[in-house]
């Protein structure tokens, strides 16, 4: 044991960025150390954190390049891989033009990573990129960045713990992110109130003052009814209001009527909770809004996330240490690969390609000749998939698991089928490298360099501590790699990491003063916005000014619309989906983790006793679930926990998304996964 | 550190975190064991009793508790024969000869403690629920439960007594809705 040396990394799996001591031994991952000193997590890891080892030495990684033949997958070496990509990519350029090449970025992957997909994409000449953000928080982007600036946390995660009130709305914080939960139960110690809005009493309602069942897709009512309260009561913060936003003439009209009576009827939460809650968060005199997917996955997803934060604002709550607004993250980098513009509308550090200045400054920086880039946005995920073997003919997805995490799942996987070329860069075969034509092995993240940014902006550098399994490569390489054969090395001049680092320093203000001695040092990593070098970060934003043009947030009228898909008779119930605490999103890596996987194997469904009782349904009984779209087996759960007339499943078992309906937000286009009507069968007979 | 594992339910979250990191630190079963009642989670683990019924029941006297360290396996005494497992009243010790080679039963992290570190769930658990300081969460229920929860309030940081009382009602006077 003397021989190991413990290694820093940062936690591949949410966006928590806990710290991770692998200690290392004769190159090769012994054991792993508890990062007691860490200012992030001081020791303490989640059930994945503990079993991301097991994704290290897995058995399933892949380990050389694999192309498909008749017979199968063949091993095929690296020179041979690129090159077949190389010329499948340009006979699709040749024949089709840039805009029939598609690229799936990763929020696995580093900052470096994701720009350089998008470079790829863009000196390509198209701005077909995107990744699962687009699944998770683009509403967040579309929603807050007209009003605040910025489309990201306002505070570091730290701050739960000093708030007086934290209200979460679709948040299942304890289950998704359990580290960060300390900082909640921190808070719930000093004697904060804890408010809860969800149709599930989730983990994270149980240790709640007040939890409000919702029905789903009725968000947007019940903050309408509380911003309603708190302009009838007078219990807005007037002074803020005045100086600090425009536009409240207009949301003070739109909630004129939405009293806590008409939310009740649509949400199913009595009046009386509705009042409640506006007057205890209203009141507390530093209170926190934590949101997540249970608002953004809707098709009012941009329109639910305004009215949070309108009710932030309304109430003074942003802009100060303990009180703000958290759209809490996934994926361990999505905060990253969007502040990289690996998005079909954005350019690096949130520049539209609308606006010509933005297109100008890159197309010099990168040295493309004028007019390379163009001003209307490339293809989102589900526009690609959509696309795909019509507009689409080739598709390169890095990381990414659509057929997995995509709605209407089997429309997904059968334009994947009629693709010209899919590339898919991945740890294991997973359910959408089935379908690839090449399939290259990516190194994961202990097994290269680079830096992540957390859900509050946090920026770590996270080093490499030991060589990929095989011949499998870290995702920069492949994609340096790739851009030479591709003809492009004059755009790729990169060795490492690092390289890419001091580019992206240039070209995205934010990141100016990161360099990567800088973010290898520090060991809690550095908040963006971080201009220059001896800039200290910006752990709060929106202190004295918003990033918007006059420095003044907008504050958006709401106005509340069913969802698309109601329960009828034929299907009398609302199947939502989310996440489990010992799963993450498409169940690639943690499906095939021992550890998790003996805990949770299999997909259920959980049902309340009195629907399950009317259906004639046990616990533990195989039922079917049938929606429009696809039917899926799975093993009932009956409980309490679950409202009357509602259905939840989660979302990391492949056939969950084949439920899930493929209808899109306006402004953010992303699907609504969390409403679906279905109905349910009794199977016979216990199943596995 | 006490030789025994102080467990706050009200404060588990059922995120298996405990469950994974034992497994994790002893290379096979965990010897915690989150089971639910009436849905909600109460991890369980090897109690350390003083007048313990698995030492009571062994015939080899493998099982010995001590001040200090607790429930104590001799390995080199036991002859895997269970009746531990079928003694013990909370259903927390176990055989499994093909995955562990001893009774899965909580050490207290025997070897991590050799090494001065913590054990392995009490470090890892996000919200304290499992604590080897019984001092802290003892201290807290009695501040939330006997104390008028006002002292505990964050409003009262900075203030005393009666006004600290007079604001926090002022902040959370609630009304009836119409």
């Amino acid at each position: 044991m003397n021989a190991a040396t413990p290694v820093r990394t940062v936690c591949p799996y949410c966006a928590v960025g806990c710290h991770l001591d692998l200690l290392v031994e004769n190159g090769r991952v012994a054991g792993l150390e508890y990062a007691v000193d860490s200012p992030v997590n001081g020791g303490r890891l989640c059930a994945k954190g503990h079993a991301a080892l097991e994704m290290l030495n897995h058995p399933d990684r892949l380990q050389h390049p694999l192309q498909r033949s008749a017979t199968g997958w063949v091993p095929v070496s690296w020179d041979r891989a690129l090159d077949t990509a190389a010329e499948r990519i340009g006979k699709i350029l040749a024949a089709h033009g840039p805009d029939a090449l598609a690229f799936l970025s990763t929020a696995k992957g580093s900052n470096e990573e994701n720009y350089l997909v998008q470079k790829l994409a863009r000196v390509l000449g198209t701005h077909n990129v995107d990744h699962c953000a687009r699944l998770c928080h683009a509403s967040t982007l579309t929603g807050l960045a007209p009003m605040l600036g910025m489309g990201a946390a306002t505070n570091p995660l730290s701050d739960l713990g000093r708030s007086d009130c934290l209200f979460f709305v679709g948040s299942n914080l304890a289950e998704n992110h359990p580290v960060a939960f300390r900082w909640v139960q921190e808070a719930k110690d000093r004697g904060a109130r804890i408010l809860v809005a969800d149709p599930r009493r989730t983990p994270t309602a149980w240790i709640a003052d007040l939890h409000l069942p919702l029905k789903p897709g009725t968000d947007l009512a019940l903050l309408a009814a509380m911003l309603h309260v708190i302009f009838q009561e007078g219990l807005c913060d007037d002074a803020f209001i005045a100086q600090r936003t425009r536009g409240v003439e207009a949301l003070r009209a739109s909630v004129k009527d939405t009293d806590p009576f008409w939310a009740a009827r649509l949400t199913g939460v009595p009046a009386r909770d509705i009042v409640r809650a506006a007057r205890l968060y209203a009141k507390a005199p530093r209170a926190s809004l934590i949101y997540c997917m249970g608002v953004t996955q809707h098709v009012l997803g941009t329109e639910t996330v305004r009215a949070c934060a309108d009710l932030a604002l309304v109430t003074g709550n942003v802009g100060r240490e303990g009180s703000g607004l958290f759209p809490v993250r996934g994926q361990d980098n999505v905060q990253g690969a969007c502040d990289m513009g690996a998005l079909s509308g954005l350019l690096p550090g949130y520049r539209p390609v609308s606006d010509p200045n933005a297109r100008i400054f890159f197309e010099r920086a990168w040295g493309l000749p004028a007019g390379t880039l163009g001003a209307v946005p490339g293809l989102t995920v589900t526009e690609m998939e959509q696309a795909a073997g019509d507009r689409v003919r080739g598709l390169i997805a890095i990381g990414e698991n659509p057929v997995v995490t995509s709605p209407d799942s089997r429309k997904t996987q059968e334009n994947l089928k009629r693709l010209d070329f899919l590339l898919v860069v991945d740890l294991f075969i997973t359910e959408t490298a089935e379908l690839a034509h090449l399939v290259l092995p990516a190194a994961a993240w202990a097994e290269k360099s680079g830096s992540r940014t957390n859900t509050d902006r946090r920026v770590q550098w996270s080093p490499k501590a030991v060589h990929p399994p095989g011949e499998a490569r870290p995702d920069w390489k492949i994609l340096t790699d790739l851009a030479h054969r591709l003809g492009l090395g004059s755009f790729f001049p990169y060795t490492c990491p690092e390289d890419v680092l001091e580019e992206i320093r240039r070209v995205v203000p934010a990141y100016g003063g990161m360099s990567p001695r800088r973010l290898a040092t520090a060991a809690e990593g550095i908040a963006w916005p971080c201009p220059e070098e001896n800039h200290p970060g910006t752990p709060v934003l929106h202190e004295h000014r918003f990033a918007t043009e006059d420095g003044l947030a907008r504050l958006y009228p709401v106005v509340f619309r069913e969802v698309p898909e109601l329960p009828d008779a034929d299907f009398p119930y609302c199947l939502t989906t989310g996440r489990v605490t010992l799963h993450y999103n498409s169940g690639a890596m943690t499906r095939r983790s021992p550890s998790l996987g003996s805990r949770s194997p299999y997909l259920f469904v959980e049902i309340h006793p009195e629907d399950a009782a009317r259906e004639g349904i046990r616990h533990g009984e195989r039922v079917r679930v049938v929606t429009r779209r696809g039917t899926m087996e799975a093993r009932a759960h009956v409980t309490g926990s679950i409202g009357p007339g509602v259905v939840f499943a989660p979302f990391h078992f492949p056939e969950t998304n084949a439920l899930t309906q493929n209808v899109l937000d306006p402004a953010a286009k992303i699907p609504e996964f969390k409403t679906a009507a279905c109905r349910l069968e009794k199977m016979r007979g216990t199943g596995p | 550190m006490n030789a025994f594992l102080y467990v706050d339910f009200l404060r588990c979250t059922a995120c298996f975190a405990c469950e994974t990191a034992c497994r994790t630190a002893h290379g096979s079963g965990s010897r915690i064991h989150l089971a639910f009642a009436d849905g909600l989670p109460v991890p369980l683990m090897c109690r350390q009793c003083e007048n313990s019924p698995c030492a009571a029941v062994c015939p080899e006297q493998a099982l010995a508790w001590d001040t200090t360290h607790g429930v104590v396996l001799l390995d080199e005494r036991c002859t895997r024969c269970g009746l531990c497992a079928m003694a013990c009243p909370f259903g927390v010790l176990s055989v499994h000869p093909l995955e562990c080679p001893n009774v899965v039963k909580c050490d207290l992290c025997r070897d991590r403690r050799a090494e001065g570190k913590r054990p392995a769930c009490v470090l890892t658990c996000p919200t304290e629920a499992i604590t080897d300081e019984a001092q802290r969460p003892l201290t807290r229920r009695r501040l939330t439960g006997m104390v008028p929860s006002v002292l505990a309030s964050p409003f009262s940081q900075n203030l005393s007594g009666s006004k600290a009382r007079r604001q926090r009602n002022e902040a959370f006077r609630e009304k009836d809705p119409r």
